[in-house]
């Protein structure tokens, strides 16, 4: 009988220690981009929240873009403001009928004022609270951030679904690398290392207004120090070995260009300390098709094939020795290599470490690029005539 | 109050246990007459007891009688080979049992009785008993025939490839049946009679030598213990000798099945065959004979294991699915990918209720269909499902009382539990037990309820074999028809867990073969 007892204590500590963190699906408004900012002036962060409405996120009506039944877009935005993120997101939720869920946030977008009052600060309450996941993207917004959560998207609902599917496309040509918070947060926690974000904007008036990734953001620390361009992105690229794919135009020597794919790359970095002087010795191999050639030269030939493989690899080192050239203008580290000497010289680190951007721009690379070409397509002869 | 309660009962138990003297023998009268009317009086004079008197013999009549059952009788057989030799004795002596016994009766069974009890019970079951005037004994003739059921295919447990007879009814059939597939004298069937009104024919089948001596015994034991009025069922026999009666689970398994019951008897298992119903249980029976069916040995290997697979799957949808669609959809949003997730808000947008009380009161609504379903006469029946499927579940859908993906994860988990016949009864109760967890706990609850089921899984025996053998305890020799089935050739031992004595089935090396070269040149 004392055990038949027993049960029912049991069974009322654990009902009615139960449901207390219970959120129905139709209690829950779900977040899918943040963007923040910050005004120095009152020293207040602002956050914009994209809110979706799943009912007209689901409604087959897509034509011109998000308005679903009765006229009510898919998504919508919330402004809020606070001493610190999390009074922000509090005053979000409090501005609607549902609690703002954080759990499916696929981007977070930084304005102007915050990349200026430096973006460390704003990201703490990302990685330390539960519910947003160390997977979503970092964007710098250029410009101003409100297009961009106003953005009407042609075939998706929401802009955030516009700019995480970019993200994914990403590797199409490998001008951009798609930083994830977690990523993001790793190389700000980094002595050395730069971190970089890709720059998002709205370009265009009206009707044609289109997103579009400009570049990439480089930061020291929290702090923003300039911009590179898509090329530039590729180029640092090639040295941390995160091409995955992408496309070449090399000229034909007639007539028209020849259109590479890279089809895998590859990156080893060898720091070596000689005295004082630091050099990197970086081997880049990358494998790639062809996959157009407009000219009339016959790639079937190896000889020709090798002309082209050649080119491909002074190309390619073209575009990293400009990434170098960016980066030593800046004193940003943004291949890593006080990384790598970290790794490599653990003790002699440990001097060098302090006064890494000075050594940084005197840093000596060699480069060696290995390009194979591998197959050519499904036609063998060029289809321009002599 | 409850331990004056418990005194009370415990006291009550003692009464009953002390035993009552109640075989009292009678024995046989010479006077005819007198006997009659004792046997009618014990049957209460019923209007289905057939009683004839008559004369046997020209020179020296002897009076002697019948009685019988009718509609238990073959009555053709009485006249024919009973009656008609008896009356047309032309003997100068007057004629007796013992000769009777000898000649003149063409009855295949007979057997002599003293005793008023035997007797009757012998006229219970069927028999007729022949009596003549001034001897204290009787002939019990076996005549026994009724109407009875044909043998077909059983409907719970159809297969596709595969004998298509099922038992029936009568215990002498079903014996028969397994008879026919078990032709070696080893096949036992030890009976006994349990239920003092109903006195129910149990039949306690075995194959001497293959079966473990020690486990036919304690099957008996387990019968012999059964001290009841009546047993209307095998059903409650599996309940009287069950391992563990307050499990979710069944230990002791059933089928209605010949070939099956065999398969199982070839195991080393014993069956219990009760007269009065089509159900025949084996022992014992282990957690994994559930996700056996006899087809997994008919179709091809690898079809039937993919069959075997998609019935774990099923079992584990029809346990967990709601559970865990409750779990996600209130607890663990982050869990759902997130166009998944925005199609379940969107459908349950605006909805009155929490998940967890969709998901239970959709469960009830589909018990109560199945329910229906099953007790109304057919034409009925129809109309039921229609109601169920449209008015229930498209019309609480459109207006808005339950989400449509409720619905769904109802459907499909009372569908994907009958996939598994066997653990239908414990799928439908932990179903419940696990989306009331995931309602209160979420994933939390859902877990721990999993690893309570795996102990309590763990902690039953079947007959002395644990439930979860030949995996838990691991058996390495018997994980041929657990996960996969291995191609018949391969199973060449007799399931270890089980411990049968024999401990071969087969030969070892039959696996088929391409006959050598110039083996096959009688082609030319």
């Amino acid at each position: 009988m004392r055990k038949g007892w027993m049960v029912l204590a049991v069974l009322v500590c654990l009902l009615a220690g139960g449901c207390w963190d219970r959120q129905e699906l139709d209690e829950l408004a779900l977040a899918f981009a943040a963007g923040l900012d910050y005004d120095m002036e009152q020293k207040q962060v602002k956050l914009i929240t994209q809110v979706i409405r799943p009912g007209q996120m689901k409604s087959a009506e897509s034509g011109g873009g998000s308005t679903g039944q009765g006229g009510q877009k898919a998504s919508f935005i919330l402004e809020s403001q606070g001493k610190t993120v999390f009074e922000a997101v509090r005053k979000a939720s409090f501005q609607i009928s549902r609690r703002v869920n954080w759990t499916h946030n696929m981007v977070i977008i930084f304005g102007k004022g915050a990349v200026k009052a430096g973006v460390d600060k704003f990201l703490d309450f990302f990685v330390r609270d539960p519910e947003p996941r160390p997977h979503q993207h970092i964007l710098v917004a250029d410009g101003r951030m409100e297009e961009i959560f106003k953005f009407r998207p042609n075939l998706e609902k929401a802009s955030a679904q516009t700019l995480e599917g970019m993200m994914k496309n990403a590797v199409m040509t490998s001008e951009i690398y798609p930083v994830t918070l977690q990523e993001f947060v790793n190389d700000l926690m980094s002595y050395s290392k730069a971190a970089t974000a890709p720059v998002v904007a709205v370009i265009g008036e009206g009707k044609d207004q289109k997103l579009q990734l400009v570049g990439t953001a480089v930061f020291k620390r929290e702090k923003c120090v300039g911009k590179i361009d898509p090329k530039e992105t590729r180029g640092m690229l090639w040295v941390i070995g995160k091409v995955k794919s992408g496309i070449f135009s090399v000229p034909s020597k007639d007539y028209g260009e020849v259109g590479i794919e890279i089809i895998q790359a590859s990156s080893k970095i060898q720091p070596k300390l000689d005295g004082k002087e630091l050099t990197v010795r970086v081997d880049v191999k990358a494998i790639c098709n062809i996959g157009e050639q407009q000219g009339g030269e016959d790639v079937s030939k190896p000889e020709k094939l090798f002309r082209f493989q050649k080119k491909l690899e002074s190309e390619i080192k073209k575009e990293i020795e400009k990434a170098i050239k960016r980066s030593r203008e800046m004193k940003a580290d943004i291949f890593g290599i006080g990384e790598a000497f970290h790794r490599k010289y653990p003790k002699q680190w440990k001097s060098l470490e302090p006064e890494w951007e000075q050594h940084f721009p005197k840093v000596k690379f060699s480069l060696n690029v290995k390009a194979k070409l591998e197959l050519i397509g499904e036609s063998l002869r060029p289809l321009h005539a002599y | 109050m409850i331990r004056y309660l418990a005194k009370l009962f415990n006291a009550l138990a003692k009464r009953q246990r002390s035993p009552v003297k109640q075989s009292s023998v009678t024995k046989l009268d010479s006077g005819l007459t007198h006997n009659l009317k004792h046997i009618m009086d014990e049957l209460g004079n019923g209007s289905d007891v057939v009683n004839r008197q008559f004369l046997i013999g020209r020179s020296a009549p002897v009076l002697a009688g019948v009685i019988f059952i009718d509609g238990l009788v073959d009555q053709e057989m009485i006249n024919d080979n009973i009656l008609q030799p008896l009356l047309r004795i032309e003997l100068e002596r007057p004629v007796d049992l013992d000769v009777l016994e000898k000649s003149f009766l063409a009855v295949g069974g007979l057997k002599r009785v003293e005793t008023m009890e035997t007797l009757v019970e012998g006229v219970l079951t069927g028999d007729t008993a022949l009596l003549i005037d001034g001897q204290p004994s009787a002939l019990l003739l076996s005549t026994k025939k009724w109407e009875q059921r044909g043998i077909s295919e059983p409907d719970t447990e159809v297969i596709v490839k595969g004998a298509r007879d099922g038992f029936t009814e009568t215990l002498r059939t079903n014996t028969a049946l397994l008879r026919r597939r078990i032709e070696h004298p080893a096949l036992r069937f030890d009976t006994m009679k349990i239920g003092k009104k109903t006195r129910t024919e149990i039949c306690v089948a075995y194959i001497q030598g293959v079966a473990e001596d020690k486990l036919v015994e304690e099957v008996k034991k387990r019968l012999r213990r059964i001290d009841t009025a009546g047993i209307l069922s095998t059903e409650s026999i599996d309940q009287f000798i069950d391992d563990a009666p307050f499990s979710p689970f069944a230990t002791v398994g059933y089928t209605e099945r010949p070939d099956v019951c065999a398969a199982k008897l070839m195991e080393g298992r014993v069956a219990i065959i009760v007269d009065g119903t089509p159900v025949v249980h084996t022992v014992p029976f282990l957690f994994w004979e559930s996700f056996q069916s006899p087809d997994d040995y008919n179709f091809r290997l690898f079809y039937a294991n993919t069959m075997r697979w998609i019935r774990y799957l099923a079992f584990f949808t029809s346990v967990l699915l709601p559970g865990v669609y409750v779990a996600l959809s209130s607890y663990h949003q982050e869990l759902i990918p997130t166009n998944l997730l925005i199609s379940m808000a969107a459908a349950t947008e605006g909805t009155p209720f929490p998940a967890v009380v969709e998901a239970l009161g959709m469960g009830v609504v589909f018990e109560i269909l199945r329910e229906a379903g099953i007790r109304l006469p057919r034409p009925v029946g129809q109309a039921v499902s229609i109601v169920g499927a449209l008015v229930i579940g498209e019309a609480t859908v459109t207006a808005g009382l339950v989400g449509a993906p409720v619905v769904i994860v109802v459907a499909l988990t009372a569908i994907a539990s009958f996939l598994v016949p066997s653990q239908v009864e414990s799928a439908a109760f932990l179903r419940v037990v696990f989306t009331c967890l995931a309602g209160v706990f979420g994933a939390l609850g859902i877990i721990n309820g999993l690893i309570f089921v795996y102990i309590h899984l763990a902690s039953l025996r079947s007959f002395g074999v644990p439930f979860l053998a030949p995996v838990a305890p691991i058996v390495p020799a018997d994980l041929k028809d657990v996960a996969v089935r291995v191609p018949i050739w391969m199973m060449w031992t007799r399931p270890k867990s089980i411990d049968s004595p024999d401990r071969i089935r087969q030969a070892m090396r039959i696996r088929p073969e391409v006959p050598e070269e110039g083996h096959d040149d009688d082609r030319s």
